[in-house]
């Protein structure tokens, strides 16, 4: 259990902390579970820590991530989005026209969760998606010269 | 003609409980991916009124009209519906399962308290009316106008649950969220 912990806290420090929001850290644990059997992979943290510990350990960040990001209004949950969009290097259009279109958010799901928690995330993604488009659209409505990339901060 | 109108009414509110009451949750037959959530057992992640809280937040209804797109705004009402009347048909549908699991242990208790089972049969009757009236409301007005008694609902839910152990021992009372 101490293991399991000190894998958490290693996770946390050394990896997720440097992230740009729970947006990157909940894309970023989703991928370390493998698509096949929904276990969790981590090269390093399972070398110091043990594969159990540290299979826990990124199971239990991605659930809390999960949590949070359910936890939060609408208004902040755009935010974390927007956040993460910038954070991408890509054009936010295309960002945004691709995540609408293959709705890649939807693997982003820990396992095991509330199935209302889990409807209520997909469904304020969908909307986050819609409001930056719409904010996107209206900016460059007003200054179709400008870069998108600041503008979608506004 | 006052008194037949008055039926009437009182008709169709039945009609409307019933039909509120019955069906399956929403994201089982519409969603195009429900698959992969379907299986997915219940977890104590989420507090009842914490998810309560969210899903039907005037908050976030707040937001959006600010933004003051018509199309947006439809859309949310749309989204946070169906997501809010899918809570309420899931907990609806776990006060029954709490109450049958209480009635298959019930058969086999040699000493049964009529006056406990009486008030637990009218806390699931006032759960389920609660929830028939939920569904009413947020079809007719948005879920954002029900927060208080969403909430309450959910509090109540789990209380229901914690106050039986047979429930609590099949895993019932972390669903309640």
């Amino acid at each position: 259990m101490l293991t399991r912990a000190n894998a958490h806290d290693d996770l946390e420090r050394r990896t997720l902390a440097g992230m740009p929001g729970d947006f990157a850290r909940l894309i970023y644990l989703a991928s370390t579970r493998d698509y096949n059997s929904g276990m969790y992979h981590h090269e390093g943290l399972a070398a110091r820590y043990g594969l159990e510990p540290a299979r826990q350990a990124l199971q239990f960040a991605h659930r809390e991530i999960f949590r949070d990001l359910v936890s939060l209004s609408l208004e902040r949950l755009v935010a974390e989005l927007e956040c993460y969009v910038r954070n991408s290097h890509e054009a936010p259009g295309g960002f945004i026209h691709a995540w609408q279109e293959l709705e890649p958010y939807r693997v982003a799901v820990p396992m095991e969760q509330d199935s209302s928690a889990v409807q209520l995330f997909l469904s304020n993604v969908k909307l986050a998606l819609e409001i930056l488009r719409f904010r996107q659209e209206k900016s460059q409505a007003c200054q179709p010269a400008s870069s998108l990339l600041p503008l979608l901060g506004r | 003609m006052t008194l037949l109108l008055l039926l009437a009414a009182i008709a169709m509110f039945v009609a409307l409980v019933l039909m509120a009451l019955s069906g399956e949750p929403e994201s089982s037959k519409t969603e195009s991916k429900p698959q992969l959530h379907r299986a997915y057992a219940p977890s104590s992640d989420f507090e009842a009124s914490v998810l309560a809280a969210r899903i039907f937040s005037p908050q976030d209804h707040q937001f959006v009209a600010e933004l003051r797109d018509p199309e947006l705004l439809r859309l949310y009402r749309r989204e946070r519906s169906r997501v809010a009347i899918d809570w309420i048909r899931k907990t609806s549908g776990e006060i029954s399962a709490i109450m049958q699991t209480h009635r298959l242990q019930s058969r086999q208790s040699a000493n049964l308290d009529p006056a406990a089972e009486g008030r637990l049969f009218f806390e699931f009757v006032r759960l389920r009316v609660l929830c028939a009236t939920l569904q009413l409301t947020v079809r007719a007005l948005g879920p954002h106008t029900v927060i208080a008694l969403a909430a309450r609902t959910g509090e109540l839910c789990q209380r229901l649950a914690r106050s039986l152990p047979q429930a609590n021992s099949a895993g019932i009372e972390g669903s309640a969220s």
